[in-house]
């Protein structure tokens, strides 16, 4: 039956080509969009090396003090994540590491714009940077404050050519730099580990950041293994509410809770940072609600079209009625028809989307940018498709299937 | 095999009733061949879509096969007619993008059955109706008279007792047409296929075992 | 007339319903693509209120690590100030927070003289218009004549003024705002010495806001929080090279501290560029969604016609002329549309009625809504005139004999 029907449903696509290439340049434009979409979104959120243990990885990103008529919420502090956050059951590893910062660099009488982080020796563990030259700083280089720097392949381009940059000197905001390595561009939309040029968080001028509460950086904990999550949590949480906020009289409590990089976007977006509980399912609603949203029309488009294209052959729903189909296969077969239609649609989408992605990441918009579909983009462009096939096929396959017998086969249907 | 009571059809519109037919009782046993004869909107193909199941009527009982049709429910009477009728129709109504077979194999579609078992039982309806040759032509590449040979052979794959044809030979020529009653009365008399057929043409209803005459929506004679 | 393509519409409601939704749905897409450019166009043709060609931007941070606006001094402000006064290329500095085109934006707001307000603000030092070229539309600048009071003077934008007290004659007044919670501190005292033409910090793109500068000079004593740019106006041509002699400069003036240079240009195009992106995508999904609803409306409109090919006969075989179905197709589309418009038209009137976005002038607005309602009608009969011509060409006898 269902061979039977798919074939009926490629011959009538392919005896109304102007239907079907009208109905399929919106919906392949349709899904592009979305597709795109999921690029982009999977290139935030995603796992992509250099964060190779992205799915057992804590963030914690924001901190907020509040009290009675007092509120604060910045990246959290050195000092918060050094002091207290430090051997907890069931993490590996903690890596620490400054929110990026714009700085200059005046290197040979030209001005050079670039973003900085400053980071402890496990971040580089934490994060496996594949290095084209030279090696991470480790912790000797950070005990010490040395002023050495690992940069991205396009600053060693910028400022030493093509050749070698280890050992070279590299001036940013003021302070010289001896380059120790030397690492593959990261994307910048990848918050965590994007910089341009990383630099030991203690090579600075100023080291009063040790004790901060609050201030620019961000604690990535590496747990054994999301099973763990929970119980990391919990005891995170329970040391926040130990520490002594008797320094800060206008404040009473503190929140920060470490958690993966969706929910604290969610967190962030929401504002909602004294929430104890985790809820990266909002953010997704809100991103399933734009693209709902952004189908309405398209959906509406599509039902007008199959119907038109449907109602051509109320005689066929008077003969299949007549021989016994009963409504819900009738139903089945035109959403069927359509998913088939979408699939197609689909696949063209599909076959476009590599262009518009290189074309995004050839204007430069999103700096380092290498969108590009994997798998999950490809599944989700295939399930996307379905799922609009379903939801735009659904209520002109009802409303044809309930044709009065009769009244189809008189071909009268309105 | 069928049986229609007291039976009564209204159609209703906001602001008009039209009586369509009304007090028909009508008893068609099985192995039975009836014309049903009539002036153009006298009821006819109203009395042939109660029978088919494809309409309900308003008034009065409609009983196939021995047992009355309990229920108008979609799912109930769609097997009831898949299993008990077949229907050929004076336009064929034959699927323009479907192959002569898959057309044939249509009623089957919606029985369990498997895609082998289905293919044999359609290529010997057609082979019944004169037709194995053209398995895989389109319903377009065939004439007026084989289409509706195929529209018969697919009224038949399924093994119904009962054939409804409403003006089988209203859109063929003499000699086509007499091509297509010689089938419906071979599967009268070969198969013992109950037949109630709707025709215009006397000379056809003479084929028939008797003949009902249906006028202003009222059975006049029998 | 009329009233028989009512009837016409009405007998087909499920369709006509179906093709309503999907005009009003694009009436709603057409419009808010059509909004935010005109917007967007009228923003950008409006006066700034200030000068940026030839302005740095200089970030003064006294540590690396904390919050930001932490650790300064005064005096080191002033000194810093003084280095770059020094510079020959250098016209003039000021100190201001936030600066124009800078991602940051400081709120204010409250009831003063019984108007409620909500206003934009920046603290600045007594040296600022000279260096972004304000233009002053009433009394005075801040001066050291402000020194010894215990208010703190204000400088307002005329917009300010009009809203809170319907004239720009309001030098002198008392802008403290009302004392809302019994609780509460009682509220600084503001007096405003002076009015200025209407200044945009976000530049071109930002829509008509109120705004006030309180004063902020380091040199005239402690205050609470002092302002960490310093903008340089400088020979025109200036570039990298002075760029890095000024740093050098400051970071040898206080060695503790440090800076980041860029030009207010600069700046400004990165801020317009970011601020155009939403504007261009939403451009660009728009454009794509209404060339898909032009051909799904001919699609549905041309299937349409086929089927009623028996029906458009028939009006042939009474002495329609070929001319008259043409028309007539179009009349039932331009009615849909007239429908669509009217539904959609009702809705987005609601923005201005209900205050829902602020921010839109309602020239802006008008303007949008008359463009919109044009687009649907032009987008729904150009889809239609094909259908329509093919209408119009049917035969009369060939279309009594389809089926």
């Amino acid at each position: 039956m269902l061979r039977s029907h798919l074939r009926l449903a490629l011959a009538v696509l392919k005896r109304r080509k102007v239907f079907t290439a009208i109905s399929l340049f919106g919906i392949a434009l349709t899904l592009l969009v979305l597709i795109v979409a999921g690029a982009l979104l999977d290139n935030v959120f995603g796992a992509f090396p250099p964060e190779v243990h992205h799915d057992r990885t804590l963030l914690v990103f924001n901190v907020r003090m509040s009290g009675k008529d007092a509120q604060s919420t910045s990246p959290a502090g050195f000092g918060l994540l050094d002091l207290y956050a430090r051997d907890l059951p069931g993490v590996e590893r903690l890596a620490i590491t400054s929110t990026m910062r714009e700085a200059f660099s005046y290197q040979g009488g030209r001005k050079q714009r670039l973003y900085l982080k400053r980071t402890d020796a496990e971040f580089w563990r934490v994060l496996q940077f594949p290095f084209v030259e030279g090696a991470p700083f480790a912790e000797a280089e950070v005990d010490s404050g040395a002023r050495v720097a690992v940069i991205n392949r396009t600053m060693r381009r910028t400022f030493f050519g093509d050749g070698p940059a280890l050992g070279r000197d590299l001036e940013v905001d003021g302070l010289t730099y001896r380059v120790m390595g030397v690492v593959e561009d990261v994307p910048m939309m990848r918050a965590v580990p994007f910089a341009d040029v990383w630099v030991p968080h203690s090579s600075g001028r100023d080291q009063a950041y040790r004790s901060d509460l609050q201030g620019e950086f961000w604690g990535l904990l590496l747990a054994r293994s999301a099973a763990d999550f929970p119980g990391i949590q919990s005891e995170f949480r329970s040391r926040m509410q130990r520490i002594d906020l008797s320094a800060y009289p206008e404040f009473e409590r503190l929140h920060a809770t470490p958690e993966t990089l969706l929910a604290s976007t969610s967190r962030m977006i929401f504002d909602a940072h004294d929430d104890p509980e985790s809820r990266p399912d909002r953010l997704l609603g809100v991103f399933g609600l734009l693209a709902l949203l952004f189908l309405a029309l398209p959906t509406i488009n599509l039902v007008n079209l199959s119907i038109s294209r449907i109602l051509e052959r109320a005689s066929e729903i008077g003969v299949r009625k007549a021989f016994g189909a009963p409504a819900t296969s009738l139903v089945g077969q035109f959403v069927l028809e359509n998913v088939v239609l979408t699939l197609l649609g689909g696949v063209l989408s599909l076959l476009a989307a590599p262009l518009v992605l290189a074309a995004i990441n050839q204007s430069g918009v999103l700096p380092y940018a290498q969108l590009a579909l994997n798998l999950r983009t490809f599944a989700l462009g295939l399930g996307l498709a379905v799922f609009f096939g379903v939801l735009s096929g659904a209520y002109p396959a009802w409303r044809l299937a309930r044709l009065h017998p009769v009244v189809a086969l008189k071909g009268a249907a309105r | 095999m069928i049986r229609l009571a007291g039976v009564e059809k209204v159609y209703r519109t906001d602001r008009i009733e039209t009586v369509a037919l009304s007090q028909i009782d009508l008893e068609v046993a099985a192995g039975d061949f009836v014309a049903v004869m009539g002036p153009s909107g006298c009821g006819k193909s109203t009395l042939l879509n109660l029978i088919g199941l494809l309409d309900a009527p308003t008034k009065g009982t409609v009983e196939l096969a021995g047992k009355p049709v309990a229920s108008y429910r979609d799912r109930d009477v769609s097997r009831l007619r898949n299993e008990t009728i077949g229907f050929v129709f004076q336009t064929f109504h034959l699927i323009p993008d479907l192959r002569v077979l898959d057309n044939v194999e249509l009623p089957l579609l919606y029985r369990k059955m498997s895609g082998a078992e289905r293919r044999a039982r359609a290529t010997r309806a057609l082979e019944r109706v004169g037709l194995a040759s053209r398995l895989q032509h389109f319903p377009s590449q065939l004439s007026g008279g084989q289409q509706q040979r195929v529209a018969i052979a697919r009224a038949i794959a399924g093994e119904p007792r009962i054939l409804l044809a409403d003006e089988p030979t209203g859109n063929l020529d003499s000699q086509m047409g007499d091509e297509v009653m010689g089938l419906i009365e071979d599967l009268n008399q070969k198969d013992g296929v109950t037949v109630v057929m709707v025709t215009h043409d006397p000379r056809q209803a003479e084929k028939a075992h008797r003949t009902i005459r249906i006028f202003d929506g009222r059975q006049v004679a029998c | 007339m009329i009233f028989h393509l009512l009837r016409l519409v009405w007998h087909r409601k499920r369709q006509s319903a179906l093709l309503l939704a999907e005009l009003f749905a694009s009436f709603l897409v057409l419009f808010a693509v059509v909004l935010g450019g005109v917007v967007a166009g009228d923003n950008w043709r409006r006066p700034l209120g200030f000068e940026w060609e030839d302005v740095w931007f200089v970030g003064v941070r006294a540590s690396s690590g904390d919050r930001p606006d932490e650790g300064l001094a005064g005096r080191d402000l002033v000194a810093l100030r003084e280095a770059v006064r020094e510079f020959p290329e250098v016209r003039s500095a000021a100190y201001v927070d936030p600066a124009p085109y800078q991602h940051s934006q400081w709120m204010d707001g409250g009831r003063i003289a019984g108007r409620r307000v909500m206003w934009r603000m920046a603290r600045a030092d007594d040296g600022l218009p000279a260096v972004l070229g304000l233009k002053l539309v009433a009394g005075r600048w801040f001066s050291r004549e402000d020194d010894p009071a215990g208010t703190t003077p204000m400088v307002v934008s005329e917009s300010f003024a009009r809203h809170v007290f319907g004239t720009t004659d309001v030098v002198g007044r008392d802008a403290t705002s009302e004392q809302e919670r019994e609780d509460a501190a009682p509220p600084a005292k503001r007096r405003i010495v002076g009015v200025i033409a209407d200044f945009r910090q976000d530049g071109e793109l930002m829509g008509p806001e109120h705004y006030a500068f309180q004063r902020a000079e380091p040199a005239s004593g402690e205050m609470r929080r002092l302002p960490r740019v310093l903008l340089v106006r400088v020979a025109p041509g200036s570039g990298v090279a002075l760029e890095e002699r000024l740093l050098r400069r400051l970071e040898r003036e206080r060695p503790g501290y440090t800076f980041q240079i860029e030009p207010l240009a600069q700046m400004r195009s990165s801020r317009n560029a970011t601020g155009l992106i939403p504007l261009a995508t939403g451009g660009v999904v728009g454009l794509f969604l209404m060339v898909m609803v032009a051909l799904g409306l001919s699609g549905v409109l041309w299937q349409n016609v086929t089927q009623r090919t028996r029906e458009i006969g028939l009006r042939r075989a009474h002495g329609a002329a070929a001319a008259d179905v043409f028309r007539q197709v179009l009349a039932e589309v331009a009615l849909l549309v007239t429908l669509a418009v009217a539904a959609g038209a009702l809705l987005v009137v609601q923005i201005p009625l209900q205050d829902l976005v602020t921010g839109i002038r309602p020239g802006a607005f008008a303007a949008s809504l008359a463009l919109t309602v044009f687009g649907l009608y032009g987008l729904a009969l150009a889809s239609a005139a094909y259908p329509a011509r093919l209408a119009a060409s049917l035969e009369p006898a060939e279309a009594l004999r389809y089926e």
